[in-house]
Order: C-alpha cells, then sequence, then structure tokens
C-alpha cells in the first residue's frame, strides 16, 4: 500500500517535474530518507494532496515518543543457594540429541542410536574402574590396619620393659634412700660422741690410775681373746 | 529389593522397561565390581582396629606417667650418691676422733 501510494507520489513528482518541483518524500512512507524529509516537510504542511495520502500509511513510532512510566527492574539477587547452583550448570545435550524435541532439530541425528557393544564396553570399563578404585582402598586400609597391630605390638613390648626398669629403679632408689637416714644417724652419732668424749676424759682423769681406760677412740678394737 | 521396583501405573509400558532396564544394568555394574563388599570389608577391619587403638593410646599414656616416676626416681638417685661422699667424710672424722 504504501509503496504504491510512493510510486503515485513519484508518478504526480514526475509530473510535477514538469512543474518543477522537487520530488515531495513523506516522511511517512515505509523507506524513510531522512535527507529529504526536512526539506519536503515545509512542503508537506502547505501540501494538502498529500496530506489523505499519508494517512493511510502506517504511522512508525520514534524513540521520542516512547514514554517511560517505570524503568524495568533487575533480577532479584536469588535467595536460594540452590537456585544459583542450578543457573549455574551449563546448558549441555544428551547423548543421544534426538531424544531432545527441539524445534531445529539436524537431520542426521533422527537416524542416532548408540552402539550396543561400544556402551557394552562402556559399562565394562567403568566396572573395572570402580573394582580397582575399590581394591586401592581396601589394599591402603589393610595396610594401615597392619601397621596399626604392628604399633600396638611395638607399644606394648616398650612397655614391658619399661616397667621392668621402674620396678629396679624404685628398688634402688629405696635402698639409696638409706643413705640418707645413714648420714641422719652418723651426723646424730658424731654430736654425741663429741658431747660425750670430754666427759668420759674427764671422767678417765678424776678416777685413779687403776681403773683409767684407754683413750677413748672410734677406731675398731681387736678384740684379744 | 521388591519395593526398588516402583511401577508407576501412569508410565506407559515401554518406558517402564527401558527404566527398570537401565536400573537393573546400573545394579549390573554397582555388584560386577565388587566395590560395596570391599569398601565394607575395609570399613570392618578398620572398625576392629580402632579398639587396638585406643588401648595403645591408653598404654603411651601410662609409659607418660612411668617416665614421670623413673625421671623422679633418677633424680633421688643422684641425690644420694652426692651424700654418700659426704657420709664417707663423716666416716672417717669420726674414726680418726
Amino acid at each position: 500500500m504504501g509503496t504504491e501510494q510512493s510510486t503515485d507520489n513519484n508518478s504526480q513528482s514526475n509530473r510535477d517535474k514538469d512543474q518543477e518541483t522537487p520530488p515531495p518524500y513523506t516522511s511517512y512512507s515505509v523507506d524513510r530518507q531522512q535527507s529529504q524529509q526536512d526539506a519536503p516537510k515545509e512542503k508537506l504542511s502547505q501540501d494538502p494532496a498529500n496530506a489523505g495520502v499519508n494517512s493511510k500509511s502506517i504511522p512508525q513510532a520514534k524513540l521520542e515518543d516512547i514514554v517511560v512510566v517505570r524503568m524495568a527492574q533487575k533480577d532479584n539477587v536469588s535467595m536460594n543457594s540452590e537456585l544459583e547452583k542450578l543457573h549455574d550448570i551449563p546448558t549441555f545435550l544428551p547423548i543421544m540429541r534426538g531424544a531432545l524435541n527441539i524445534p531445529n532439530m539436524e537431520d542426521p541425528n533422527v537416524l542416532d542410536k548408540i552402539d550396543s557393544k561400544q556402551a557394552l564396553l562402556l559399562c565394562v570399563r567403568y566396572q573395572e574402574h570402580m573394582k580397582q578404585c575399590a581394591e586401592a582402598v581396601s589394599f591402603d586400609q589393610n595396610a594401615l590396619a597392619h601397621r596399626i597391630k604392628e604399633v600396638d605390638v611395638a607399644i606394648h613390648s616398650i612397655m614391658h620393659s619399661m616397667v621392668e626398669r621402674q620396678k629396679k629403679f624404685a628398688k634402688y632408689a629405696e635402698h639409696i634412700q638409706k643413705i640418707e637416714e645413714m648420714s641422719a644417724v652418723l651426723k646424730r652419732v658424731q654430736m654425741s660422741v663429741d658431747q660425750l668424749v670430754p666427759l668420759m676424759d674427764r671422767l678417765n682423769s678424776v678416777l685413779p690410775d687403776e681403773d683409767r681406760l684407754e683413750p677413748f677412740s672410734m677406731r675398731p678394737e681387736k678384740k684379744i681373746n | 529389593m521388591a519395593s526398588s521396583r516402583m511401577v508407576d501405573p501412569r508410565l506407559p509400558p515401554k518406558i517402564q522397561e527401558n527404566v527398570n532396564d537401565s536400573g537393573s544394568l546400573v545394579r549390573q555394574i554397582i555388584r560386577g565390581s565388587k566395590s560395596n563388599e570391599l569398601l565394607s570389608h575395609a570399613a570392618k577391619t578398620f572398625v576392629s582396629v580402632d579398639n587396638t587403638i585406643e588401648s595403645s593410646d591408653a598404654t603411651v599414656k601410662r609409659m607418660g606417667i612411668l617416665v614421670s616416676h623413673l625421671q623422679f626416681q633418677a633424680e633421688a638417685i643422684e641425690r644420694s650418691v652426692g651424700e654418700m661422699e659426704t657420709v664417707q667424710d663423716q666416716l672417717i672424722t669420726l674414726q680418726r676422733s
């Protein structure tokens, strides 16, 4: 419709050319020509013949005509951590792409089937992998248990020897403590001897010569029988 | 095991079969690799060893106490050995007088 009217305008313009007026490109025509719109705008207001033609073409809104009542809101921070994780998962396709119902399906995938032998190999390999992992874990576990038992045996043997040594030490220590007793006893003996010896000497000197004893000494006497 | 075959009456039968088949396939994979048994066995050995670990721990603690005893006694013996010198001197002085 618009193009027909533009050709009408052109035919009119061709006729007008004879009358020496520039082609009145309407601002409402489908193919806008901005540079030539400004010039004939003034002529449009003066040219009522084209105004009736203009009203039939669709008026296209310009950007300035849109009035924004309220700005679009951004996404609220998703409260759920699980929702965030779901969003973080990248988009992926299943193994058999023909299983999806996508509007633009690729044709060769319609006949897409998984080879059963390969699938079997995959499963067997996975089974083998799990077996090896489990075996490794159990091997390590058994080695650990063995070591722990060995360590326990060693600890007990060391404990045994230590207990024996501790008993011996207790005996020796008790034995040697006697030295302290001895030293205390000796001190007392020394003190008493120091006190007694002058007294004995005095007594001896008081006694008549016959009953005098030999001068007192701590040396062990040899008893002559 | 019987209840594991959950039959959803709303599912069409062929899809049900497929689902059951994939379930039995996965079960075969898991049981074929005897991972379950091996791992449970490992866990059991570990549990049995736990007792040993506890006894070792108690023993080591007792050993620590013993060490402190021994140290105390060693100090006492050392002191007394030093005292022996003084005692010998005392004896000598006594005998001399």
